[in-house]
């Protein structure tokens, strides 16, 4: 089992190095000057100019730049933000991920919870209209934007009807002296609005595999044999087929990594929380590239970690792929 | 007294592109305790069917006609719901399916499952219900039942798997056991020895035993009485030892004729012409009758009687019937 | 393979969603089309002090801050939007297509090597690449966005692509050709290629949907179709600060989308669940 662990987690590290290759490659092949924004919005003497130039390793030819990209990124150092100069980008990342795992941690739940628990009841109820008509609104809500559905929440939820927080992650005007209990509250106000947002757009993905896996589940002898005992209907149903389909959900939670963080840095954007997304739109706008290649670059390792996690969750879950 | 299980017009109808497939028309049986009945028959003859109708499991969207009666102990089956119905399941009405690895649930151990089995139909505490399972393990002749207990049902023999499914099926220490084609999927000697194994329960236990298996070999010795099976009919009911001795219906008739016998060893082993009907191509008249070397022009077109040849013996075929005019 | 399409689109169309996705995409497409001659030029400005107006009459979608008529931006927005979707997917199809075809035919090393760098890429979310690319431009060519919505697509298409040369490899159809002195080129166009066609349409259309989507994000972000080309994206982003005063501004342009995509969405469900039915 550990050989197997090990070599798996050599592959996760390998297919990580390449994206980082590839990202690293991006970059330089993108045209145009990272540094012509900054030349536009500043007068910039020549001096400076060069100064920045060395500072970001641009003016050493390629081979050079990509070995020290590669050993910066094996210490662990991701270089200096543009925008928020000389602040270095580890510290920013690391100031921003919190928030974002707490965002995007929720929706996870929320979306492999809900999801998969609507999806089994519509998969027990084929046909149904409650079938019917959730495929069809949640359809509907993947195919909404995120900033819109956000920006309409905001408007509605938070400015007309004042019913909760419309932006940031937690009550500025919150004194030292408010206890645990207030600030969590307090959090969790302002988490409703945009764990919403980025769950309802997403939702359709965990439903529709869950129920798909559960009507496969379903077919399967063993759910007949399992009747054939006088188990249960419920004990059937969950006990024996949604087991099954524990496989399949979790190459989708590996998969949906990458939808979560994309929609994270509209819904981010459009709420002020102040997570990897919104770093990353900020970025967007002030073009400070080795703050958006960090935030890349992070968010890659996540899903391959994501995948990895997977691979050994299914191993944990289904007793049949466990090498011996 | 009344039989343990009485079968009448059983029917079960399934949707098909035009109209209805019925690949179980009128089957009728009857069995006593104690006793067992082979039903013999092809694969697309509608036996394990019937099997299924037996504990309500017809898969969606097949449905059993509202005629056919179930009589368990005079308690129509077809009409139960809900926790009468899971009553029977297990607990009157056990079951052995072919295929162990596919009957198993992969991600739970053989010893939870049995558990879980004997616990739905008898209370007991979780330790207790563990060394019943264990001491079930046993019984059904598996060499470390505690050993067996703890394993997924993947890291099984063959042999082994087929044990543990008896022994779930037992669990809830039913009345009557269906075999179906129990024994198909092992090796001729591990067959042999599970099929022991059944006997053997079936005496301590006295249970009643429906062997469904298209192997006639199987039944001689081992079953009181055959019912043969053909196109979704029972088309021939008799004594193992009569109908061993003197089949009366053609589909019979030629069964015998296909298989080898020690006895009487044969040049040539005479097949079936042709093949099984598929339940869309059943019509008026006698389903064999394509088939059958001895049809008369009447059995293209008229429906055979069911015609009783001695007691607990009949035949569905108009030759009887013609031979006593 | 015309044939077998044929059946395919026959048999989705009997599904009420895909009547109901045909159905909106087509007038949402003779919307897109007929938007230019018959609805007022959005660039012709009129009264931009009045501002931002509620629906009326003359103007059923209402005005944006600028008084440009939304009815008429966002149909030609739909012009814009679906032109570039279409496109891009067009791309992403044929350069993964080829990529998969190449892996699933010449199998080993380079076999490897592909795959190993689509899995690699497919660890770094659509989204950032994206982002990475075009942030160094200060306006952004439409040509640009459109191959750079083009090229990164394409890795889920080469896999599929992939998986049905693997599994007709061997096949004795393939080999007849082979046998027959087929170019590995030929044997992989005009041979290997139609059999994923089904699978491939299904993916083309939930890919534009997917398209739509990520170019009004980047619009949103004013990453995408620059102004004044009216983009849903961008209508939304305009009307940001006005929507409390003024939602219809941010209502319109989102409500196309949803609608577009959706419609979209179903058209490719009809398909997939036409290619296989047990999925419904």
């Amino acid at each position: 089992m550990s050989r197997w662990l090990i070599r798996r987690t050599l592959q996760a590290a390998v297919t990580f190095a390449v994206a980082v290759l590839l990202l690293f490659v991006l970059v330089r092949v993108a045209p145009g000057d990272p540094l012509a924004r900054i030349i536009g919005e500043r007068a910039v003497s020549p001096q400076e100019l060069a100064h920045l130039r060395e500072r970001f390793g641009l003016n050493q030819p390629l081979t050079t730049q990509l070995r020290a990209f590669l050993g910066g990124v094996a210490r662990g150092d991701l270089g200096v933000s543009i925008e928020h100069y000389p602040e270095r980008v580890t510290s920013l990342l690391a100031a921003r991920l919190p928030a974002t795992v707490l965002l995007g941690g929720t929706v996870l739940l929320l979306n492999f919870s809900v999801g998969a628990w609507l999806g089994v009841r519509q998969a027990v109820r084929r046909g149904s209209r409650f079938d019917r008509w959730l495929t069809r609104i949640a359809l509907a809500a993947y195919a909404t934007p995120s900033f819109w559905l956000g920006l309409v929440l905001v408007a509605f939820v938070s400015v007309r009807w004042h019913l909760l927080p419309a932006a940031q992650m937690t009550d500025p005007l919150l004194g030292p002296e408010a206890g645990t209990l207030t600030r969590a509250l307090d959090l969790l106000r302002h988490l409703i609005l945009p764990a919403l947002t980025l769950s309802v757009t997403s939702l359709a993905l965990p439903l529709r595999h869950q129920r798909a896996a559960m009507l496969a589940s379903f077919r399967l002898d063993f759910v007949t044999a399992a009747r054939a005992r006088g188990l249960t209907e419920r004990r059937v149903r969950w006990r024996h087929a949604w087991r099954t389909t524990l496989v399949p959900m979790l190459t989708l939670l590996g998969l949906w990594l990458p939808i979560l963080v994309s929609g994270s840095v509209f819904v981010e954007s459009v709420f002020n929380w102040p997570g990897l997304g919104s770093l990353a739109a900020d970025a967007i706008a002030a073009r400070d590239y080795p703050v958006l290649l960090g935030t890349a670059m992070l968010v890659s390792a996540t899903v391959v970690i994501a995948g990895l996690l997977a691979d050994l969750g299914y191993a944990l879950v289904d007793p049949r792929v466990r090498p011996a | 007294m009344s039989s343990l299980l009485e079968v009448h017009d059983l029917t079960i109808r399934f949707p098909a592109l035009s109209g209805y497939a019925v690949p179980v028309s009128a089957v009728s049986l009857r069995l006593e305790r104690g006793e067992t009945l082979a039903l013999v028959g092809e694969s697309g003859s509608g036996k394990t069917l019937t099997g299924l109708a037996l504990l309500g499991l017809v898969p969606h969207p097949g449905r059993v006609d509202s005629t056919s009666r179930v009589l368990l102990d005079g308690v129509d089956v077809t009409r139960l719901t809900g926790d009468a119905l899971r009553a029977i399941r297990g607990g009157r009405i056990g079951i052995v399916f072919q295929d162990a690895l596919t009957s198993l649930t992969p991600v739970l151990t053989v010893g939870n499952q049995l558990r879980e089995a004997i616990t739905a139909h008898r209370r007991m505490s979780a330790q207790a219900a563990r060394d019943a399972a264990v001491a079930l393990l046993g019984e059904v002749g598996l060499p470390d039942p505690a050993s067996t207990y703890g394993a997924y049902p993947h890291e099984l023999s063959g042999g082994q798997r087929q044990r543990a499914l008896i022994a779930i099926a037992l669990a809830g220490e039913p009345d009557l056991l269906i075999a179906d084609e129990a024994t198909t999927a092992l090796d001729v000697t591990v067959q042999a020895q599970v099929l022991e194994t059944l006997d053997r329960l079936r005496a301590t236990r006295g249970m009643a035993i429906l062997l469904i298996t298209h192997d006639l070999g199987l039944v001689a010795g081992r079953a009181d009485r055959v019912a043969v099976m053909y196109a979704g009919q029972i088309v021939e009911e008799a004594s193992t030892a009569s109908l061993f001795a003197a089949p009366a219906h053609p589909y019979t008739r030629a069964l015998f004729r296909a298989i080898p016998r020690l006895e009487n060893p044969v040049d040539q082993l005479i097949p079936i012409q042709g093949n099984v009907p598929l339940p869309e191509e059943w019509h008026v008249g006698c389903r064999f009758q394509p088939r059958c070397g001895e049809a008369l022009d009447r059995c293209a077109t008229l429906d055979p009687p069911v015609v009783p040849l001695a007691p607990g013996a009949s035949s569905r075929c108009w030759l009887p019937a013609l031979r006593d005019q | 393979m015309i044939g077998s399409l044929g059946e395919l689109l026959r048999r989705a169309w009997r599904h009420p969603s895909g009547r109901w996705g045909g159905g909106v995409l087509l007038l949402i497409g003779i919307a897109a089309l007929l938007a230019p001659p018959f609805l007022q030029d959005p660039a012709a400005m009129r009264d931009v002090v009045a501002g931002a107006t509620g629906p009326s009459l003359a103007h059923p979608f209402g005005t944006d801050a600028l008084n440009r008529d939304i009815l008429s931006r966002v149909a030609n927005g739909a012009r814009v939007s679906l032109a570039v979707a279409g496109l891009a997917v067009v791309l992403s199809l044929s350069v993964g297509s080829a990529v998969g075809l190449i892996a699933g035919y010449a199998g080993g090393w380079v076999d490897a090597v592909l795959m190993r760098t689509v899995d690699a890429a497919l660890a770094i979310p659509r989204l950032f690449v994206i982002l990475l690319l075009l942030v160094v431009w200060e306006r952004i060519p439409l040509v640009a966005l459109i191959l750079v919505l083009g090229t990164t697509g394409w890795f889920a298409t080469s896999r599929l692509v992939r998986g049905e040369v693997l599994r007709l490899r061997h096949e004795p159809f393939v080999l007849a050709v082979e046998g027959l002195g087929a170019t590995p080129r030929r044997t992989l166009v005009r041979h290997l290629l139609p059999n994923a066609a089904g699978p491939l349409l299904v993916a083309a259309t939930l890919g534009v949907g997917d398209v739509i989507l990520l170019e009004a994000g980047l619009s949103f972000l004013g990453l995408g179709i620059q102004p004044p080309t009216p983009s849903w994206g961008g209508m939304v982003l305009d009307a940001r600060p006005l929507i409390v005063s003024a939602p219809w501004t941010a209502l319109f342009p989102g409500a196309a989308i949803v609608l577009t995509v959706l419609s979209v969405n179903l058209v490719g469900d009809a398909l997939q669940a036409a290619l296989d039915p047990r999925s419904a």
